[in-house]
């Protein structure tokens, strides 16, 4: 017989009711998902762990009010972008450089930090990924502004549709569909060198 | 029918599939004729599927041990002084309301309350430097009085304080200490003489005690020792608080020493109340005198 898993509502009406093994199936569930949102926002991975982290915190404290008038993704979504955004300002506050380079080494810290850049498991995809236009693009999209930043990682790395890209970003969806516009043309400006 | 300028303002949610069927169909038809869209619709893409392949990150293998430690470890996230003040509204906001209405009307009734004290304190303080060195406890605890009223606390009876005969001394020393009324005498708060009293050189007297009885009938018991009568006993809800006795002006001082003592061995707080302007009941022709004994309930905390 099939078994079925839960959905993320059931699990969290489990979790609103003590159940930490239902919240811990919920983290499990999502936890590539906030962490890769923060690291495409931040492009620093210690600081993306930290605040995928953070956001799951605060999901487990504000549990209680959450009354599933959006997706668990959505409110998820939701946590992650404002707490990369304060991060950003805290960094901004410091005058830290926010570009950051996929060159950089990476800080494996105590070795739990040693995670690596998930390869795509497709070889054609692979070689794609390796490509200088890619790691072009990557240091473009750090050069743009925030909010257009958010609104191309929400769309395609994400994969939201634009009704739920606003309700995380709490704007209109003729907005989200003008600023992704203006945020792809700014992209693609930038990239016109290798896109000729 | 769309311009170039219009179809590539929709080429970006055409690339998304967030346009309307019509819009779609305008696009696609725009496309089919005109190359340069195509270019653009074929840069988008390119940047489209670019931003999807971006390097991801896997989460680190102890992310989930890592976040249970600090939900464990974590306190509960510190509050602003709003939320901590007010939330939740529907339960702290009823609450906090009915708190600062009783805290007002304490802070009234303490206010009140705090006047009678102030009567007490100040017939405390009232005291006599001629009076010599304290014949009883209770005198020092009456000196200390001054500072800390509190005559209730320890005795075991509650503390009674009177004023001894009056002396032009004493009148004196009264008006030293004393704030001076209006006319040039001290003031009492506690014991004015009244005009007609006056006229009639009437001694008065104040008993502090907690139990009214306790005093009336140590009063009384004093006054037959001195061959002396209860003229009248007014009463307050059954309480008395004024009464007024008839004793043989050679016996008042007598009296008045009497009634110290018995305080003083019963370990009660004494201090001298009097209204400087009282003089000694002077015998003409008959040789009885009337005393005025106020009994005062003292403010209990």
């Amino acid at each position: 017989m099939e078994s079925v898993l839960p959905s993320d509502r059931e699990l969290i009406m489990q979790a609103q009711r003590g159940d930490d093994a239902a919240f811990e199936e919920l983290v499990q569930r999502h936890q590539r998902r906030a962490i890769n949102v923060a690291f495409q926002l931040l492009r620093n991975e210690e600081d993306a762990v930290e605040v995928a982290q953070d956001a799951f915190v605060r999901v487990y404290r504000s549990l209680g009010g959450f009354r599933g008038e959006c997706e668990f993704t959505t409110w998820l979504h939701q946590i992650v972008v404002n707490l990369a955004r304060n991060k950003h300002r805290w960094w901004w506050r410091r005058g830290r450089e926010v570009t950051m380079s996929l060159d950089a080494p990476v800080e494996a810290g105590d070795g739990e930090m040693s995670q690596q850049v998930a390869a795509p498991t497709d070889p054609a995809d692979v070689e794609l990924a390796k490509t200088e236009f890619v790691r072009t693009l990557e240091r473009k999209m750090t050069e743009l502004p925030r909010k257009f930043r958010e609104v191309l990682v929400l769309r395609n790395v994400e994969e939201l549709g634009y009704e739920e890209i606003a309700v995380v970003l709490r704007c209109s969806v003729g907005t989200v569909k003008s600023r992704i516009a203006r945020a792809r043309e700014a992209l693609r400006e930038a990239m016109k060198d290798e896109l000729s | 029918m769309m311009t170039c300028r219009q179809i590539e303002n929709e080429l970006s949610a055409y690339v998304d599939g967030e346009l309307t069927d019509a819009v779609r169909s305008e696009v696609q038809a725009h496309l089919g004729a005109c190359e340069r869209c195509r270019q653009r619709l074929a840069q988008l893409e390119r940047l489209s599927d670019g931003v999807a392949r971006l390097p991801r990150l896997e989460p680190p293998p102890r992310f989930v041990p890592d976040l249970f430690r600090r939900l464990r470890a974590r306190p509960e996230p510190r509050q602003s002084w709003v939320d901590w003040v007010f939330r939740p509204v529907w339960l702290k906001l009823p609450v906090e309301a009915v708190a600062v209405l009783v805290v007002a009307v304490g802070v009234m009734f303490l206010a009140q309350h705090g006047q009678k004290r102030e009567q007490c304190v100040r017939c405390t303080t009232i005291t006599d430097p001629t009076a010599g060195a304290p014949t009883a406890p209770a005198e020092a605890e009456a000196r200390k009085g001054e500072a800390m009223p509190a005559p209730t606390a320890v005795a075991p009876e509650p503390a009674t304080v009177l004023s001894p005969a009056p002396t032009k001394e004493r009148a004196g020393a009264a008006r030293r200490l004393a704030p001076a009324a209006p006319s040039g005498r001290p003031e009492s708060l506690a014991f004015k003489m009244e005009a007609a009293d006056k006229s009639r050189a009437l001694d008065r007297l104040s008993v502090v005690n907690t139990n009214p009885a306790v005093a009336e009938q140590r009063v009384r018991t004093l006054v037959k020792t001195v061959r002396g009568s209860v003229v009248e006993v007014k009463q307050d809800g059954g309480a008395p608080r004024n009464m007024r006795v008839r004793l043989p002006a050679t016996e008042v001082v007598k009296f008045k020493a009497q009634l110290v003592e018995t305080n003083a061995d019963a370990g009660l707080k004494l201090g001298d109340m009097m209204d400087a302007a009282m003089e000694p009941a002077k015998p003409k022709e008959e040789p009885m005198t009337d005393l005025e004994i106020r009994i005062i309930v003292p403010p209990t905390r």
